[in-house]
Parts: structure tokens; C-alpha cells; sequence
């Protein structure tokens, strides 16, 4: 069987000027007032004016941009350097909270990267602290949790009962005079999803920050950012999340044994199929560089060409934002379905059929009667 | 309810510490010293007595005895009761906006 | 700049036309005709740009489909920044043109601290009026405007947290209820106002353009010198008490929509105002009153 490796170019990275800009940031130093419009903008619906400002001011163009586009893009730095800040802080005080448990707690996203100081967090937006602990331990969390101030956002019953079945974390937790969200995890993906990974290996493998706090290991926080992106939730800014991945690629690549170790990771915990995908993304959007073998190794995990094919129409799709002045053109209804159609099947892959259809029944007719009351 | 008690056992027991990573920046009023933590992005208002409790802590980690031992010294004079507890309070409450914090939660950076 | 009215009737309603109002630049599109006419002429006098410009907000009002296009015609809004605003009667249109581009600036603005407030000047001196709705900040700012004041805002204060200067963001005065017949009665001309909007949640709503020389001034910053917090009390005597430097701070700081953002620069500025301007708090009955207490204030303490 010939598999097309390369996907085809319904939109090709070359017709993005948010795409060539993010591969190659100097273009930065030639663009006309409508480039700038439009790249803004782009950067603007997917979160990533920050990361802008922040390869500018690396590469040394900061000073030859215009005024203008330095105060926008001051205005982003300043939003996101605060959501961190405030990441940090709510770290800070769930570390207060947990003074008592003397058990690991490991910082997962956008908290482990700010707290690693990985190239990734640069002008990331976090909104959410999470965090993973022994799914044994989730009791004594979120009661120190409760004990500090603590609510949890979810009254309904239903939906708590929801959570604690099939989710992979507690409903979310929020402290009412600081209202961060706090997820805390116990696996890293749906209890029913077949692909849920061993996640005491995750945890045995963690990295101590210091005595308490934790992040997974280098190649565990590739793989958590990978399933989080092709398995699990939404793939609304999969853009800055394919980011993060090449990002992180990037900076543990250069560690001697890094690839060899990755893979050998994929396979123990059974996540060779969505590796395969971040790697071919990765490189058709951003050029990553990735070892040869290692590409060739992933390849042997890729799905059957109707798989393949369909998977690429809707990453393609998903990607990149329709812009303002994007030359190709594109239905924003098509759009909608492949975002909506990816989220539907990441859905599938949570939950066994039997039980998406009574959850999403109960919460379409809940909200259908909410909207007649 | 549950906070204060939790609170209240780990007061009389905890040796408190102002962190090092904290970055505190003061203002001085006409009648408080504003203190701004870079990390939270909070501002707080301290009177002359909380200031003083804040700089005792600063000075050196101490425990509540030891803060009181040391107010003593300054006050030259025993403290009462009713004096004691609005102590009390005062570090309560900057254990709850975190400008203090038990000594033995480590890492200074986060 | 674009002049030619039928050029910028085309632009607005089709790919956006260019505004700025201070430091900010917005593109605004709107699909609904008497909506347009309304929005020409509250922003008759601002600068509109013909030349491409960097963009900071885009705005859309539009209609979700033909049924809210033209049977029964509603309008919404799109701010590209996690709106969720409810749709209004096209009879309502500027009303949502206005709320759109309040919470741009709300949500989205990060290189100024933004008050709450309004702000005028004369003779150099920048005066910030915090207040919650109500307290009638909004006409004691037209009011001062329209009597020899150069207004900056009935609703954001913008101060550039560096250099400690106030900016102009001179958007129309939006007046409620008892105060429009005020104004109206204050400008002593109805040219500059907007049609009443009646049945609104928060009662009859009419817009007021700033007058022609501030808008003619709206690049040029000032230094605060005075913080006034009116409130409006229609039984109260009038009265001025001054604020301590700590609660001129702490009233400056709830005042303020993004001072947690900005951090440790918004601290520095705010306590400089607190502790380099003089701050008082004004109750007053009547527009008269209030202008006569701010001036009594600038007379007594400003040099």
C-alpha cells in the first residue's frame, strides 16, 4: 500500500503569512502596512501576538518596527505576561493550600512551562492552572483545597456526578477573590478512552522542581501536549498548540538522547498513532526539524490512507484562521464543520457511543428547556 | 470557618518568613505604607503597627511567641491580651495575602 | 483622511471605514443604513484615514441572517475579543456600536491605566472625575466641556503609566434619562446630540459629540493635577471633603479596569497621583453646583 506522506495542499503553509512568519520571524522587518494588517489580525484570533513581540525582540527587529505595531504588540506582551503572572500567583497559593500534603504534585501546560522557563511559554497565554496528582490523593487535594477557600464552579449534580465518573480531573476549582480556574488531574485523558496512557508511569518519571511540585519529563510533556491536541478536547487554537510541540521539539532535540527516548515512550505508553500526526503537522506547518529516522520510525504508526486523508482536510482546515485579506478562498461554514467535526470525534474517542449519546442528549434537552423557561 | 481554624492551629506552631523571591515595593503615605507584591499584583495598606510586625518577620523568621517576645522589646512594656489577638490577626492576614509564609515550603522561585 | 460622504457611506458599509479616536485606531464596518446615519453623525469630526492604517480593533455590526436583516431586523455585534453581547433592535443600533467599542477598549487596552472616569482639562490642568454609574460623571465632564474645558472622556481616563500623562480618548458623552434635557439645555443647541433612544434597560440613552476643539486636540496629553470623585444627590447640600494620600490610592486602584494587568508600573503611577495631585470627594444637587465645587477646588489649590 503507497501512503501520500505529504498532505495535500488545500493550504499550503506558503499562503499564510502567519505561518511564514512564525518559521521565519525576520519577515517581520519587511512588511507593508496591509502585511501587518493582516498578520495582526491572524495573530490576533489565534493568541499569538505575544509570541510576535517575543520573536521580534529575540531576533533584534524590536527597534525597526513601526510605532504603531510595537504599541500592539506591547498591549499583547503586557495581557500575557499578566495571565501569567497570575498563573504563577494562583501556584503560589495552591501551594499554601496544600502546606499540609507532603505528596507529589505535578504542574501540567502552561504552568510547568512558565515554571521551566521552556522557550514555549514565551508569550503563551494561560488561563487555567493545572495540576496532576495520584488519582488516591484527589480527596485530600481537594478537601485541603476546599478548607483554603476553594469552590467548586459546578453546582449541578449532574454534572459533578459527570465529572467524577468519566472525567479525567475534578469539576474545576476557584478561589472567589482570585478567580483562577484550578484543574486538578489524575490521568491526562478520559477515564474510557482507550488511548489513556499509564499514568503512573507518568508520575513515577516526574521532574522535581523542587521538593513538592513536580512537571512530567521532558518526553511525557511532549507526548501530554500531544494528546491533548489530537486526542482529547477541542482543536479550536491548534495552531499555538502545534506550536508548543515544535517548540518543544526544538529545545529537548538538542539533548543527545532525546529522540530515541521519545519514541521508545510513545510506543511503551501507546501514543505512536497521535505522535505520527504531531510530526507530520509539525513539519508541513512549521518546518520543525526532525531527525530522519525518527520520522521514518513514526511513519510506521500512520493510519490507513481514508484515515489520513480526512484527518488532513480537517487539520488543513482547523489550522489557520480565515483571515482578512487571505487570498485563498474559504467558507467559513466548512470551517465550522471541521472544527466541529473534529471536536465531535475527539468526543468519540473520550466516551464510549452509548454514553456521548445520553450526555449530549441530556445536555442539549437541558438547555432546550432552560431556554423556554 | 474551616480556613480560620486551619489557620489558627498552624499560627501557633509555624515559624513564618517573608520570601525572598518576593519583590515587595512600599509606598509611604501620609497615614499607611502601601505595600505592592509583584507576584500577586495586590496592594495592601499597612498601618504603622502592621508595618512594624511585617519588618519583625522580615528581620528574621520567627514564630508567633518569638514576634511577640520581640514587639515587647520595641513596646518595652508586656502585651495584653486584646493586643495579642489584633497580633494574631494582623498575621493572619498576611498569611492569607501571602506577603508571609510557613517557613518549610521551599522553592524560592515560585 | 477620507472626506467625500459618499466614499465614506461605502466603506462603512461595506469593507470598514478607518476612525481613530486618540491613540486608537478601529475598523468599523456596519451593515444596516439608518444605523450608519446615526454613527455619521455622532463621528462627524473625527479623523477618518483613507490610507492604510495599523489596525487595533475591528468592529462588525451585522445582522445574523436575512430574517434579522430585514423582517425582523436586529443588530449584533462582533468585537473579536470574547463579546457576548445581546442582540438589539435595529431602532438600537448605535447603542451596540457603542457598547462594542467600550468593551474593546475595557478588555483589550493594556499600554494605558485605564480609569474609570472622566477627564478634562484647562490651563494645563488635568482633571480625573472617577466614579461609578450614577454619579452623574458623565454629565459633570459634557458639562465641564461644554463651559471653556477641553474634554478627554466621559467613561476612560488613559494614563500612560511612564510618563505619568493623561491621553485624550474622546468618544461621544453618553447621557441618561434626566440628564439628557440637561445637556441639552447646557449646549443650547441640539446639533451635536443623537436621536433619544428610548426603552433601553437602563432608561432613554443619548449620545453627546465632544466639542469640535477637543476632538481637534485629541493627541495632546496633559498632566494630572486634580482628582474630583462626584456624587450626584438631588436633596444633598453640597459639600467637598478631601482624601487622604492612602484612600485617594485605594479609590484610584478600585477605579481602575487593568491596573492588576499592568503591575508594578500602574503602583508607581497611581501612587503618584495619589501623593503629587489633591484629591477630593463632591457631593452636589445641580450641574451649577458641581461646576461652581470644581472650579472652587482648582481656585484654592491648584496654582
Amino acid at each position: 500500500m503507497s501512503k501520500e506522506i505529504r498532505p495535500k495542499k488545500i493550504l499550503d503553509g506558503d499562503h499564510n503569512l502567519l505561518l511564514q512568519v512564525l518559521r521565519k520571524p525576520q519577515l517581520m522587518g519587511k512588511l507593508d502596512t496591509p502585511g501587518w494588517n493582516q498578520l495582526l489580525f491572524d495573530a490576533h484570533i489565534l493568541n499569538l501576538r505575544a509570541r510576535l513581540a517575543h520573536d521580534a525582540e529575540t531576533l533584534g527587529l524590536w527597534p525597526e518596527l513601526p510605532d504603531k505595531v510595537q504599541k500592539i504588540l506591547t498591549n499583547a506582551k503586557i495581557d500575557t505576561a499578566s495571565r501569567q503572572r497570575k498563573i504563577m500567583w494562583e501556584m503560589n497559593r495552591v501551594r499554601r493550600a496544600l502546606y499540609d500534603f507532603k505528596e507529589k504534585v505535578i504542574l501540567v501546560k502552561g504552568a510547568a512551562y512558565i515554571a521551566r522557563n521552556l522557550k514555549c511559554a514565551e508569550g503563551r497565554d494561560s488561563v487555567d492552572l493545572d495540576i496532576l496528582v495520584a488519582k488516591k490523593h484527589l480527596d485530600i487535594v481537594e478537601n485541603h483545597l476546599f478548607m483554603a477557600g476553594y469552590a467548586s464552579q459546578i453546582l449541578d449534580d449532574y454534572d459533578q456526578q459527570y465529572y467524577r465518573e468519566w472525567a479525567h480531573e475534578l469539576p474545576p476549582l476557584v478561589h472567589p477573590s482570585r478567580l483562577v480556574e484550578v484543574d486538578v488531574h489524575h490521568t491526562i485523558l478520559q477515564v474510557t478512552n482507550k488511548l489513556s496512557p499509564n499514568i503512573d508511569l507518568m508520575i513515577s518519571s516526574s521532574v522535581a522542581l523542587d521538593g513538592q511540585f513536580h512537571t512530567l519529563c521532558d518526553e511525557d510533556m511532549l507526548l501530554h501536549s500531544i494528546v491533548h491536541q489530537f486526542v482529547d478536547g477541542t482543536l479550536k487554537s491548534s495552531l499555538r498548540n502545534l506550536l508548543e510541540q515544535h517548540d518543544m521539539m526544538g529545545e529537548f532535540g538538542e539533548k543527545p538522547a532525546f529522540w530515541t527516548n521519545f519514541m521508545d515512550r510513545a510506543e511503551a505508553l501507546k501514543l505512536s498513532r497521535p505522535v505520527f500526526y504531531c510530526l507530520r503537522y509539525c513539519v508541513y506547518f512549521l518546518n520543525t526539524p526532525i531527525p530522519d529516522d525518527v520520522m521514518a520510525r513514526a511513519k510506521e504508526n500512520a493510519p490507513g490512507w481514508i484515515v489520513l486523508k480526512l484527518m488532513d482536510l480537517m487539520i488543513l482546515r482547523t489550522m489557520v484562521p480565515f483571515g482578512v485579506s487571505d487570498d485563498v478562498k474559504r467558507s467559513k461554514w466548512t470551517d465550522f464543520l471541521s472544527t466541529n467535526g473534529l471536536y465531535i470525534r475527539s468526543h468519540w474517542l473520550r466516551m464510549p457511543p452509548m454514553m456521548l449519546l445520553s450526555h449530549l442528549s441530556r445536555k442539549f434537552f437541558r438547555r432546550f428547556f432552560v431556554r423556554q423557561t | 470557618m474551616h480556613e480560620a481554624n486551619g489557620t489558627f492551629n498552624l499560627l501557633s506552631t509555624a515559624v513564618f518568613k517573608i520570601t525572598n523571591a518576593a519583590g515587595f515595593l512600599w509606598e509611604h503615605m501620609d497615614d499607611a505604607h502601601i505595600i505592592y507584591d509583584k507576584r500577586s499584583g495586590h496592594s495592601q495598606a499597612l498601618n504603622d503597627f502592621a508595618r512594624e510586625i511585617f519588618d519583625i518577620i522580615e528581620d528574621k523568621p520567627r514564630n508567633l511567641p518569638e514576634i511577640l517576645a520581640a514587639l515587647e522589646l520595641i513596646l518595652e512594656r508586656p502585651i495584653e491580651d486584646d493586643l495579642k489577638q489584633q497580633i494574631l490577626q494582623t498575621v493572619t492576614e498576611f498569611d492569607k495575602m501571602g506577603l508571609i509564609e510557613p517557613v518549610n515550603l521551599h522553592n524560592e522561585n515560585i | 483622511m477620507v472626506h467625500d460622504l459618499l466614499s465614506i457611506e461605502r466603506r462603512l458599509a461595506g469593507p470598514g471605514l478607518l476612525m481613530g479616536v486618540g491613540p486608537i485606531t478601529t475598523r468599523i464596518s456596519i451593515k444596516f443604513p439608518s444605523v450608519r446615519d446615526d454613527f455619521l453623525h455622532i463621528y462627524k469630526n473625527y479623523p477618518l484615514y483613507d490610507g492604510p492604517q495599523i489596525i487595533d480593533y475591528y468592529l462588525n455590526v451585522y445582522a445574523k441572517n436575512l430574517y434579522r436583516r430585514y423582517l425582523r431586523p436586529q443588530v449584533s455585534i462582533n468585537t473579536l475579543m470574547n463579546d457576548d453581547f445581546v442582540p438589539l433592535p435595529q431602532s438600537m443600533g448605535l447603542l451596540s456600536v457603542e457598547m462594542g467599542m467600550n468593551w474593546q477598549v475595557a478588555f483589550g487596552c493594556k499600554t494605558h491605566v485605564l480609569f474609570h472616569s472622566g477627564v478634562v482639562e484647562k490651563n494645563g490642568i488635568g482633571v480625573i472625575i472617577p466614579a461609578i454609574s450614577g454619579s452623574g460623571k458623565s454629565t459633570l465632564s459634557a458639562g465641564l466641556a461644554y463651559d471653556g474645558w477641553r474634554f478627554f472622556s466621559d467613561e476612560f481616563g488613559m494614563l500612560d503609566a511612564q510618563t505619568g500623562d493623561l491621553y485624550p480618548y474622546p468618544r461621544p458623552v453618553s447621557l441618561k434619562n434626566d440628564s439628557i434635557a440637561v445637556m441639552k439645555d447646557w449646549v443650547g443647541s441640539d446639533e451635536p446630540f443623537s436621536r433619544e433612544y428610548e426603552g433601553t434597560p437602563k432608561g432613554t440613552i443619548c449620545y453627546l459629540r465632544p466639542p469640535v476643539s477637543s476632538l481637534e486636540k485629541m493627541h495632546e496629553p496633559v498632566k494630572p493635577r486634580v482628582v474630583i470623585h462626584p456624587i450626584y444627590s438631588p436633596n444633598a447640600k453640597s459639600d467637598i471633603i478631601p482624601l487622604t494620600e492612602t484612600m485617594a490610592f485605594f479609590r484610584l486602584v478600585r477605579s481602575s479596569a487593568n491596573y492588576g494587568d499592568i503591575g508594578a508600573p500602574a503602583f508607581r503611577a497611581l501612587a503618584k497621583i495619589a501623593k503629587e495631585c489633591v484629591s477630593f470627594e463632591i457631593t452636589y444637587s445641580c450641574l451649577e453646583e458641581a461646576i461652581r465645587l470644581v472650579n472652587k477646588i482648582i481656585d484654592e489649590n491648584v496654582e
